[in-house]
């Protein structure tokens, strides 16, 4: 509109007044504000309680959930694409935050998720200290268990963790293992048993407990 | 109906810089150039990282993130010379509001009142009816303090629960996580509960906190503070030579096109929260206001601030 307008009365403009916000004013916009940020902080605080696999560089679940701003840069640059982020249904607090999925590929340690977060909350570690969890066997789809023969994960696994018993089962060795993920995403389990309703890996990377 | 100013509106240039973005970000989300979202971005080989998650985290993490000092002390530099340019022209809210609200411009605090009488009283017993009234949402709505109370709700929230709260409903953050959610079904096959969330929560900002921008926004409030450290550099000065008020015409062109409600031909108009829309820049009949640096050395030219 390009005409003039008529005067109108100046019904507070305080932008331009000099600030007359009573305290009482104040602490009535305050406390509807804390009050809707507060509920929605204790409903994500209470429901706090997964463990998941992270992302390398992470010293504690702690300091991770302090320190992510949800950007999701490490989910895209991941040359791999292993990284997702915790959905809302998974956890309400730490949603948004990177997780680990080794359905369709495995960490190499490229470091490049830690080089890439903006606020430091995948740290920059030496590739000894890292330790994204544990391979575990799972009897009840792992082949070796009741049909013998297959020795995948023991061949493939790129730090020799895996080694073979009398009745050629997987054993893991929580010493070398890692957490790499290639035994999980190379294991026949779950494609040679999908006739059945319920399918699964033969071995999987389980989050170890907090530090 | 609209005047121009230059070969295109400021509207349109704004909804273009806004959808360059998205469309940049887009890219980025599926390739491996991996430039990151406005929570976080990296371009060109520099990295952009938002104030008040980095805010949010140092109060969480009781640190000081350090990691972060660059990136967000270039969005405080580009602030403090630009304003709260990051609102008009980079934010995809605005875009949004475009979008599903029709006119989201906040009225200046005023009530309609059902006279009985025959004109409407005066404005001092509008003020009183006003104050008793305080503390519904309309309230809340009009008044402009109310971003930097949900600032300091998010902070503090964020210091006592150990993780940055606000987040979980920033527009921004919403937005590219709504676009993540669409890229998960396409990538990993997933559905989540984001794609429907994200978006309606996104509705409610936009439809029902209409005046998110200006009265609400916890970023908003804090570039307005990091900008009122000095706006000489770009910011949108009168040229009372041209200036309708100045021959004691009133016009209140500036002021009602102005989404924060600034009136510029007023003495010392306050424009901190200036998002350098440039829309009063546009709209001023008489051409009045500039906006580059050059225009202060004008004779009798207006700075406020």
């Amino acid at each position: 509109m390009t005409s003039i307008s008529p005067t109108q009365p100046d019904h507070g403009q305080m932008e331009n007044r000099s600030p007359t916000l009573s305290r009482r004013d104040f602490l009535k916009l305050l406390i509807p504000a804390g009050v809707m940020i507060g509920v929605r902080g204790s409903v994500s605080f209470l429901s706090r309680d997964k463990n998941f696999l992270r992302p390398p560089g992470v010293l504690s679940e702690q300091i991770l959930l302090s320190l992510c701003i949800k950007c999701r840069k490490c989910v895209e640059i991941c040359p791999q694409a292993i990284i997702e982020t915790v959905t809302v249904t998974e956890e309400v607090a730490g949603s948004g935050t990177p997780k680990l999925d080794f359905r369709e590929g495995a960490c190499d340690f490229c470091m490049k998720c830690v080089e890439v977060c903006p606020t430091g909350a995948l740290e920059m570690m030496q590739m000894e200290e890292i330790k994204l969890g544990l391979a575990e066997v799972m009897p009840e789809f792992c082949i070796a268990w009741d049909w013998g023969s297959c020795t995948l994960c023991a061949e493939v696994c790129p730090y020799e963790a895996i080694s073979l018993d009398e009745q050629n089962r997987p054993v893991v060795d929580p010493e070398r293992c890692n957490g790499c993920g290639v035994c999980e995403v190379q294991c026949p389990g779950a494609a040679l048993r999908s006739h059945r309703t319920k399918s699964g890996r033969g071995i999987v990377v389980l989050p170890v407990e907090p530090v | 109906m609209e005047k121009k100013r230059g070969f295109i509106k400021v509207r349109t240039l704004r909804h273009i810089t806004i959808t360059v973005l998205i469309l940049v970000v887009l890219a980025g989300m599926v390739t491996t150039f991996a430039c990151g979202n406005t929570c976080s971005l990296d371009l060109f080989g520099v990295s952009f990282t938002c104030p008040l998650g980095f805010l949010q985290t140092t109060l969480a993490s009781r640190s000081f993130v350090p990691e972060a000092w660059v990136s967000v002390g270039l969005v405080v530099l580009a602030t403090i010379l630009l304003g709260r340019f990051f609102c008009a022209w980079l934010c995809p809210t605005p875009l949004m509001k475009a979008f599903f609200a029709a006119n989201s411009k906040p009225k200046p605090g005023a009530l309609k009142l059902k006279s009985k009488g025959s004109a409407n009283p005066p404005s001092e017993i509008t003020e009183i009816t006003r104050a008793s009234r305080a503390g519904g949402l309309r309230d809340i709505l009009a008044n402009p303090y109310s971003s930097y109370a949900v600032l300091v709700g998010s902070l503090a929230s964020s210091f006592f629960f150990g993780f940055p709260v606000f987040c979980l409903v920033c527009p921004v953050g919403l937005f590219f996580g709504s676009l993540f959610a669409v890229r998960r079904l396409f990538f990993s096959q997933m559905v989540t509960l984001e794609l429907i969330l994200f978006p309606v929560i996104l509705l409610v900002e936009i439809l029902v906190l209409k005046s998110w921008c200006s009265r609400l926004c916890p970023l908003g409030a804090l570039l307005r503070i990091i900008g009122s450290v000095n706006r000489r550099v770009f910011q949108p000065k009168v040229n009372m030579e041209g200036c309708y008020q100045e021959k004691d015409i009133n016009c209140q062109v500036c002021k009602t096109v102005c989404p924060e409600g600034i009136d510029l031909g007023k003495e010392g108009a306050s424009l901190g929260g200036c998002t350098n829309c440039l829309e009063c820049w546009e709209k001023c009949p008489t051409k009045a206001i500039q906006w580059l640096p050059f225009a202060w050395r004008r004779d009798k030219s207006k700075s406020s601030m």
